[in-house]
């Protein structure tokens, strides 16, 4: 049975901030105006400002997905009677472990 | 008689170059965020001790997929934002050509009506020769300034194509992995060069100089953090880096904040950074009193997160880099990030008294909230010197900073401390030395307990000025005649340097509105526009010390109270806008 440990939790809240952070700024790069552009340039702009607020999203959508797929990896760890039994051996081994608000929290 | 045509219409031009400028930074700061987000995949999301199993190892093939596609889009992110910055660059020279070719065509159709009236009215031979020769060089005027046009619609074209073509080419993703996929990021090199945490802002200059363009354009887009609070790096480069930082901030914390998962400490750096934005709005919404053109603005110093969340921000009127004057403004008690705007009102109104006593010559005036003023929870600190001393240090480090980053003659620098400010700015100078030509209290409770006179600044009698308002209860807390409350377990803040026993030159600032009794709201007004404080202050920023209103100092005898001789005196209003 595989051990996760608890850096993956820690890892899935990093990813949750990128998926926040990449998010907003793919909304930054939507919302930016083609206003005080030529007539020539503008539309490009807007074309520009369209296609890139995509991409944003698409690369805040992986960070998130990255966030639900560790979260998932630990959830199954848990789930399982033996690997719950073996956490359970650590964090009552570890009270450092115990402590930290890794395991547990991020499953919930 | 010869016909002259009328010389060609100038095309229309409608254009706002600052928009675009907006948007250039706002793209700046997206591939900002996009490029920590590829610094995160290639650190911090590795788990290390999560590695063999089948979910390890595709969850880290699935980072490093994500972290070549963030820095490949950040960079080609970043490579159109700086082209679009150029483009606002190329549109406002392009308008300055516009509105001399519109000048120009103005005085050929003058020329034009003037040579047609002549040449109808031409009786002689020798008037219609002379008409003949005008038309003939009139023409050749005319021809000369056609071309132009046609030069200019043609350079317009050019340019247009020119940032067309930049857009286009990474309009699709793929397009953006086949170009950008694998390339390194010049800013890395630069940022492996980067100086120590004890270089001198003098080595911090020679090093950003000898930066190539390309590194230097990749730090502020890729690591405005590194460089925008960095003392010795040129004002325009660290308000350009700064303002990257404050637009990806109000863009990150607002989403977070609407998102309704932000953090506490989240919110109030979304407080500092909406301040910042607000001050910034305040100088760029007045025009400059000589050139009508709107005041210039500097984000000197922004960082949001600085102690425990107070903040440091600096904010200058004009540029800092270039005026032949310039001031820097040190608040006191109960001033954080959050008070921007104000200092910033501050700072402009005193831009515009410099301007209005030395039209002739540049100024920029500096709102330098960059020391941990007591406020809020910590204000009772305010009796104590320990934040003016770690202050002092701090400014005295900026003015070290605004010296070296200048490349043309220095600026005649002039720091104006205001209230606890002004023990801030008495440290500086007592402590490290502070590289001023002019220091200025105003409402001074103590310039600190080791200033006895002027000579403990390390500055001499000419260079020290004081001010203080007969009804300001501040000005009164300062030491006087024989007692010296900063001897007895720290309490006070030292001498009150308005006194003739410390040696400054003390300038009138009484406040037309004050009343018979001494008024906390008379602490406020020494940066009032029309106010005697105001104007005196100006004349000393820009070096004109002949005509700056003098006071007599205050002289507390042996025996009985301090006097103070402006108590009686009628305050003049003084126009200084």
């Amino acid at each position: 049975m595989e051990v996760v440990p608890t850096s993956v939790g820690f890892a899935a809240r990093h990813w949750d901030e990128q998926n926040l952070d990449v998010a907003a700024a793919a909304r930054q790069i939507g919302e930016s105006t083609s206003h005080g552009f030529t007539d020539a340039v503008a539309p490009v702009v807007d074309r520009f400002a369209r296609l890139w607020r995509e991409h944003g999203d698409r690369l805040a959508r992986r960070c998130e997905e990255q966030a639900d797929g560790l979260r998932a990896a630990l959830a199954d760890y848990v789930a399982t009677d033996a690997a719950s039994a073996l956490g359970f051996q650590r964090l009552i081994s570890d009270p450092g472990l115990l402590l930290s608000r890794g395991l547990v929290e991020e499953v919930r | 008689m010869s016909a002259v045509a009328p010389p060609t219409e100038v095309p229309s031009f409608d254009v706002a170059p600052e928009l675009v400028r907006d948007t250039s930074t706002a793209w700046l700061a997206a591939s900002a965020q996009i490029d920590d987000l590829g610094t995160f995949a290639s650190g911090a999301a590795r788990v290390g001790d999560w590695t063999d199993s089948v979910a390890s190892r595709a969850y880290h093939r699935r980072v490093g997929a994500i972290g070549d596609r963030s820095e490949a889009m950040s960079l080609a992110l970043r490579r159109v934002a700086q082209r679009t910055g150029t483009h606002a660059d190329e549109l406002i020279a392009l308008g300055c050509r516009r509105d001399d070719l519109l000048a120009r065509r103005r005085r050929l159709v003058v020329d034009l009506a003037a040579w047609q009236i002549a040449s109808a009215e031409a009786a002689t031979p020798q008037q219609r020769t002379d008409a003949d020769a005008t038309a003939n060089s009139l023409s050749a005027a005319i021809a000369d300034f056609d071309s132009e046009v046609v030069r200019w619609t043609h350079d317009l074209r050019v340019e247009e194509q020119a940032m067309v073509r930049e857009l286009e080419r990474v309009l699709e993703l793929a397009a953006v992995e086949r170009l950008y996929g694998g390339v390194p990021d010049p800013a890395d090199p630069a940022l492996h060069t980067f100086p120590g945490a004890g270089a001198t802002p003098s080595e911090i200059r020679s090093w950003w100089d000898a930066l190539g363009e390309a590194e230097q354009g990749a730090l502020i887009a890729a690591s405005p953090g590194s460089i925008g609070n960095l003392d010795g790096i040129p004002a325009a480069v660290r308000d350009e880096a700064n303002h990257v930082r404050l637009v990806r901030d109000l863009a990150d914390l607002r989403h977070t904040v609407e998102a309704g998962v932000a953090s506490d400490g989240e919110r109030r750096r979304l407080e500092n950074a909406e301040a910042a934005h607000d001050a910034l709005m305040e100088i760029e919404g007045r025009d400059d009193l000589v050139t009508a053109e709107p005041v210039r603005s500097s984000l000197y110093l922004y960082d949001p997160d600085a102690f425990g969340s107070d903040g440091r921000i600096a904010i200058a009127a004009g540029d800092p880099d270039a005026a032949d004057n310039l001031a820097v403004l040190v608040p006191g008690l109960g001033t954080d990030a959050t008070s921007a705007p104000e200092q910033a009102a501050r700072a402009l109104d005193l831009y515009e008294a410099a301007r209005m006593v030395a039209p002739d010559e540049s100024s920029a005036a500096m709102a330098w909230i960059g020391y941990d003023a007591p406020s809020g929870a910590d204000s009772a600190a305010v009796v104590r010197e320990d934040m003016a001393a770690d202050g002092g240090r701090r400014l005295a480090d900026a003015i070290d900073g605004l010296r070296a980053s200048r490349s043309g003659d220095p600026a005649h620098l002039t720091v104006i401390a205001h209230s606890y400010g002004s023990t801030t700015a008495g440290h500086a100078a007592h402590d490290g030395g502070l590289a001023v030509d002019d220091l200025a209290f105003v409402g001074s409770p103590g310039v600190g307990g080791h200033n006895d006179d002027v000579g403990d600044l390390g500055l001499e009698r000419g260079q020290v000025w004081a001010a203080a308002n007969s009804r300001d209860p501040v000005a009164l807390l300062g030491d006087h005649g024989w007692i010296n409350l900063s001897t007895l377990n720290g309490a006070g803040m030292g001498d009150d340097p308005t006194e003739d026993s410390f040696g400054a030159q003390r300038f009138r600032a009484e406040d037309a509105g004050r009343g018979d009794r001494p008024s906390l709201e008379q602490h406020s007004r020494y940066f009032d526009p029309g106010s005697e404080s105001l104007h005196n202050l100006a004349r000393i920023v820009v070096g004109d010390d002949g005509d700056v209103l003098r006071a007599e100092p205050k002289h507390d005898p042996l025996f009985g109270g301090p006097h103070d001789p402006e108590w009686d005196r009628r305050p003049t209003p003084v126009p200084t806008r």
